[in-house]
């Protein structure tokens, strides 16, 4: 069906040696991407030349999905929301906003085990954003010239 | 300085030509004239004198003619005109055509700039399409740099809005 | 944009300089600039005095004077100038019959002056204005709208109004407002924000009725105590409850920023006893330079319906629980410290969990120990505390250390991952049931592949990128017996497609299941020309090889089927304004649907949107009588723009079961340059605890509506549309509560 292995390199190799900042250089945002940046063995270096990888500073809301009859609230979704950009050479900053939303059942009698449930899924969360970040690297629009 | 008028007159031209009947003395070429502390150079300069003494008229003209003097206050006042007219009796001066004068901080340009040099008063006229400008240094940014002794080159009088 | 800021701004009518300096005159002071004067004729004496006529232009640095005549004496630094006089600098701009003003310490006094704020909606007439230093306006006997027009729709008329320009916002005292003419009421004093680095919020008074609170006028007074400090303290009167007072300070300094906020009423009419009902609240959060954070967060309110009788500023009826919390935290690249208290109380209900007090948490990561193999380590040693005196507390230790083997190239990943989970729990049950001493040991094997397809496709109007990316995790945990062992933070976990790829099925750490499962699951992309994603559907499920038989006590929490529920997600953009969006869990056995939800989005701009959704989850809950609760709701949201100033906003939430509505809103907001109007009916269940207990969450149907009419004046700080987001928060599926991220 015309489906073939991903063989050329996931990202441009201009993006071989990227500067990474980030609102939050010691938040778990920056240490997931840096370690999916690592995996995918692009190096993260200090100089400036380089083409910059900024992480903005994340949010989580919470709204009301649905209520029991009694009017409890039944289901919350939990709505996590980064932006981020890559700024390669003198071209202008690609920006992305990304928002991932996992809805959750509260339960006011396991309410610490919810609060648990609540961290996990924001780890969870945490690292989509970081895949989605490492996607959006994978498919920055370099033009030749202003690159170099 | 005030005892200036009682200084002598001097003046020095390359060449000089006299006009008996209407009691003109023509210099030309770098005419000085000093009096006490007072120069003025100029390309080419015209004395009228009448009958009594010290009633002379001194037109100079030059591209531009320059007139120095010392002020009371140790300040030196300098100008520049096309034409300089200076009245020895009445010791007044006008400069007209892109008259220039600065003294004690301030700056005057415009077409024609009447100065009194005893009661120290300016009157300054601009032509109709162009304003007189004048510029003030505030007083203490005035005192600190006293060796200043031409302001920053403005840029030519403005264009009426 | 109709109300884009260029239409409500004002316009001087008069030239206007740059506000920028030019270079050569940036750094100087601005009283130590030259003063430049052009004129038609000047008559001076010499380093004394100088008067100048027709058409006069004095200017000094980026302020300007333009008048008939004037006349400067440079020995006392003085200035006047009379006839169609013009001043204008950065902040503002000036007409008036005539000005006279004092060089050296840069102020200046104009009479009959009309003003107008430089690139604000700000402007209006005084008697008498002096400025003062910088910028600092002193107007007497002054009028100030934010409206365009000339004859404003609203106007203040005021004896005194000062406006900081570089402070940015502005006092008045003795003010009249009047509203098309007609005087509406009067305030002794008010501050304003007249820039949008201000708090501009809504700082005039608001009205509103409500079937709840009878007519409630709030007057909010915004308080400057310094750059870095404000308070805005809100008076707000309800015919059917009282007098109900609000504060809220902020504060943000080099070491952290928080904000503190007290809310009380004495005396509530409307409760039989007419109690005093109060909230305290107060939050910090902070990084100190030496990479430690401090966070602190403390809510106590009076009664479980606080939230749902007031509209408080720190949370709205749907927020439940109360915490209170504190942590300090230690980062570095290698590791991490934290030592966490946190203690929950419970709106609405008698449970009570149990009190973190405290937890120290410590982990490690060293990527590349041994050549490939990543190691990281986490331990984490917590005491359970618990409010009732003679209850079960424990004290748990838990040990994690992980070897992770990562391959990962373009065409796919293989991640092998063995950890090893060593937990000592001391326990003290004065009902003696449980032991006193625990130790658990459990391995974890975890082997998760992926493969990445990718091909060419045509889909509809475009060419696109179709990726193709099955992955499969395999999870081996023995089974231990840990029913000895009480419940302190777990509970059962809920699973949609990405839950499906986690190695837990319960949170906590005092349930770890057994396990011998594989998940397959495979997730489609498609990319349009430029890289972006418009498109992505997933589909999965776990094969169980053996039951898994460590639970909670309940049947529900194991697992005796040889299959979890499929789980399948969709999002699709399918064109520029359309957007769908749904995920399933269907239980392939049953043949039933465990959840589904289906959106589908008209989104225009953020104020113009529609969306349709659906939501169905059966057996939530059971009710008294034991008869399972299920979730059944459609809803529409909608803002939608009629005109250019008049917005429409809209909820309607439909239960489909008991077939009522459980919430519907309608908005109306007619917006001008200078003011907006904001009708608004609502009608939700009652989200209020009855007495105190609430252990049931049978039917009830007892509902809550009313009608909100806001006035709010405009263009107060930031000019530009309101829009209608804060609308939407009001609407009980709308507000969003945001929360302090923790790392």
């Amino acid at each position: 069906c015309g489906f073939r292995l991903q063989s050329n390199y996931q990202f441009p190799e201009e993006l071989a040696q990227i500067q990474l900042n980030s609102a939050d250089d010691q938040g778990e945002l920056h240490r997931l991407v840096k370690e999916r940046l690592r995996l995918a063995n692009i190096e993260v270096v200090e100089d400036d030349t380089a083409p910059r990888l900024w992480l903005g500073q994340d949010h989580l809301e919470r709204s009301t999905l649905s209520l029991f009859p009694s009017g409890q609230v039944a289901e919350y979704e939990l709505i996590y929301s980064v932006t981020s950009s890559i700024t390669v050479g003198e071209q202008a900053p690609q920006s992305f906003n990304i928002e991932i939303r996992r809805d959750y059942l509260d339960d006011p009698r396991t309410a610490l085990a919810k609060n648990r449930e609540l961290e996990l899924l924001l780890g969870e969360m945490r690292a989509q954003a970081a895949d989605r970040i490492m996607r959006a690297l994978s498919s920055t629009r370099i033009d030749s010239e202003t690159a170099h | 300085l005030d005892d200036d008028y009682r200084q002598p007159i001097k003046v020095t031209s390359d060449n000089s030509s006299a006009d008996i009947q209407s009691y003109t003395l023509i210099y030309s070429g770098n005419v000085r004239i000093v009096q006490g502390s007072m120069e003025i150079k100029a390309d080419e300069l015209k004395v009228i004198s009448s009958a009594e003494k010290g009633n002379e008229v001194m037109i100079a003209t030059g591209k531009p003619a320059t007139y120095t003097q010392m002020m009371e206050n140790g300040l030196p006042a300098e100008a520049q005109a096309k034409e300089i007219r200076y009245e020895v009796r009445t010791r007044q001066l006008t400069l007209s055509g892109d008259a220039q004068l600065s003294q004690a901080g301030s700056l005057m340009r415009g077409n024609t700039i009447s100065y009194n040099v005893e009661k120290q008063q300016l009157i300054a006229e601009g032509k109709e399409d162009e304003q007189i400008t004048t510029i003030f240094l505030p007083a203490d940014l005035d005192t600190e740099n006293q060796s200043e002794t031409e302001p920053k080159p403005e840029p030519e009088a403005e264009p009426k809005p | 944009e109709s109300l884009s800021v260029s239409r409500c701004v004002v316009h001087p009518p008069m030239e206007l300089l740059p506000t920028e300096p030019e270079q050569a005159e940036a750094g100087i002071a601005p009283n130590q600039l030259p003063i430049k004067v052009n004129a038609d004729r000047s008559e001076a004496v010499a380093g004394d005095s100088a008067r100048f006529e027709g058409n006069v232009k004095l200017r000094q640095g980026m302020r300007q004077i333009s008048a008939q005549s004037a006349e400067v004496s440079q020995l006392e630094g003085s200035f006047s100038a009379q006839g169609e006089l013009v001043y204008q600098d950065p902040a503002v701009a000036i007409s008036a019959d005539s000005l006279n003003a004092d060089m050296d310490d840069y102020n200046a006094e104009l009479n009959r002056a009309q003003y107008w704020l430089r690139g604000q909606q700000v402007h209006g007439k005084a008697e008498q204005l002096k400025i003062e230093g910088e910028n600092n306006l002193l107007l007497s006997s002054a009028t100030f709208t934010t409206c365009p027009q000339d004859d404003p729709d609203w106007l203040l008329e005021a004896k005194e109004i000062n406006i900081d320009a570089n402070e940015e916002w502005g006092e008045i005292w003795h003010a009249k407002v009047k509203l098309f003419d007609v005087p509406v009421f009067y305030v002794p004093y008010m501050t304003v924000p007249v820039s949008s680095k201000r708090k501009s919020g809504f700082l005039f008074p608001e009205f509103s009725t409500s079937t709840k609170n009878g007519v409630d006028v709030a007057v909010p007074y915004y308080w400057n105590i310094a750059p870095n400090l404000d308070a805005t303290l809100t008076t707000q009167y309800m015919s059917s409850r009282g007098l109900f007072l609000r504060g809220e300070g902020r504060y943000l300094q080099p070491y952290g920023a928080g904000q503190v906020n007290l809310e009380y009423i004495s005396g509530d009419r409307l409760l039989d006893d007419s109690p005093d009902r109060y909230l305290i609240h107060f939050e910090h959060a902070g990084k100190l330079e030496n990479n430690w954070r401090l966070y602190g967060n403390f809510t106590t309110v009076s009664d479980d319906n606080y939230f749902n009788d007031f509209d408080s500023d720190v949370s709205a009826s749907t927020d439940n629980q109360i915490t209170r919390e504190g942590e300090a935290s230690y980062f570095t690249d290698k590791w991490d410290f934290a030592v966490r208290v946190q203690d929950i109380e419970v709106l609405g209900d008698s449970s009570k969990p149990f009190q973190v007090m405290p937890s120290l948490s410590f982990d490690y990561r060293n990527p590349n120990l041994w050549g490939p193999l990543d190691f990281t380590f986490g331990t984490e040693l917590t005491h359970f505390a618990h409010k009732e005196s003679d209850h079960l507390t424990a004290t748990r230790w838990h040990m994690e250390p992980t070897l992770t083997l990562p391959y990962q190239t373009p065409a796919g990943s293989l991640t092998t991952e063995v950890k090893l989970m060593q937990t000592f729990y001391e326990q003290r049950d004065p009902s003696d049931q449980l032991e006193d001493f625990v130790s658990r040991t459990l391995p974890q094997f975890r082997l998760h592949g992926q493969v990445n397809f990718e091909r060419n496709s045509r889909f509809g109007d475009g060419s696109y990128t179709q990726t193709l990316e099955p992955q499969f995790q395999y999870l081996y945990v023995p089974k231990v017996d840990q029913s000895d062992i009480g419940l302190y933070d777990t509970a059962l976990l809920q699973e949609d497609y990405y839950g499906l790829f986690r190695d837990r099925r319960f949170s906590g750490l005092d349930r770890i299941a057994d396990a011998n499962q594989l998940t397959l699951g495979v997730s489609s992309r498609f990319f349009d020309g430029n890289h972006a994603e418009r498109a992505q559907v997933s589909v999965g499920q776990i094969l169980y090889f053996d039951d898994s038989e460590v639970g909670l006590g309940d049947d529900q929490s194991q697992i005796r089927s040889s299959n979890s529920a499929l789980a399948a997600e969709l999002e699709l953009q399918a064109s520029r304004r359309w957007f769908l969006s749904g995920s399933l869990q269907f239980d392939t056995q049953s043949g039933d649907t465990n959840k589904s939800e289906v959106l589908v989005d008209y989104r225009a701009n953020a104020d113009k949107l529609i969306q349709l959704s659906h939501r169905y989850v059966p057996n939530l809950g059971t009710d008294t009588e034991g008869n399972p609760i299920d979730i059944n709701q459609a809803g529409i949201r909608t803002t939608w723009p009629l005109s250019d100033e008049l917005y429409f906003v809209g909820n309607y939430y439909y239960d489909l079961n008991l077939s009522r509505s459980v919430e519907s809103y309608a908005g109306l907001q007619y917006e001008s340059c200078c003011w907006a109007i904001r009708l608004a009916y609502y009608r939700h269940l009652n989200t209020n605890y009855e007495d105190g207990d609430f252990s049931t969450i049978s039917p009830r149907d007892d509902f809550d509506s009313g009608v909100t009419l806001k006035f709010v004046l405009k263009g107060l700080g930031s000019s530009g549309p309101l829009g209608v987001q804060d609308m939407l928060d009001e609407g009980v599926f709308n507000y969003r509560r945001p929360y302090y991220l923790r790392n």
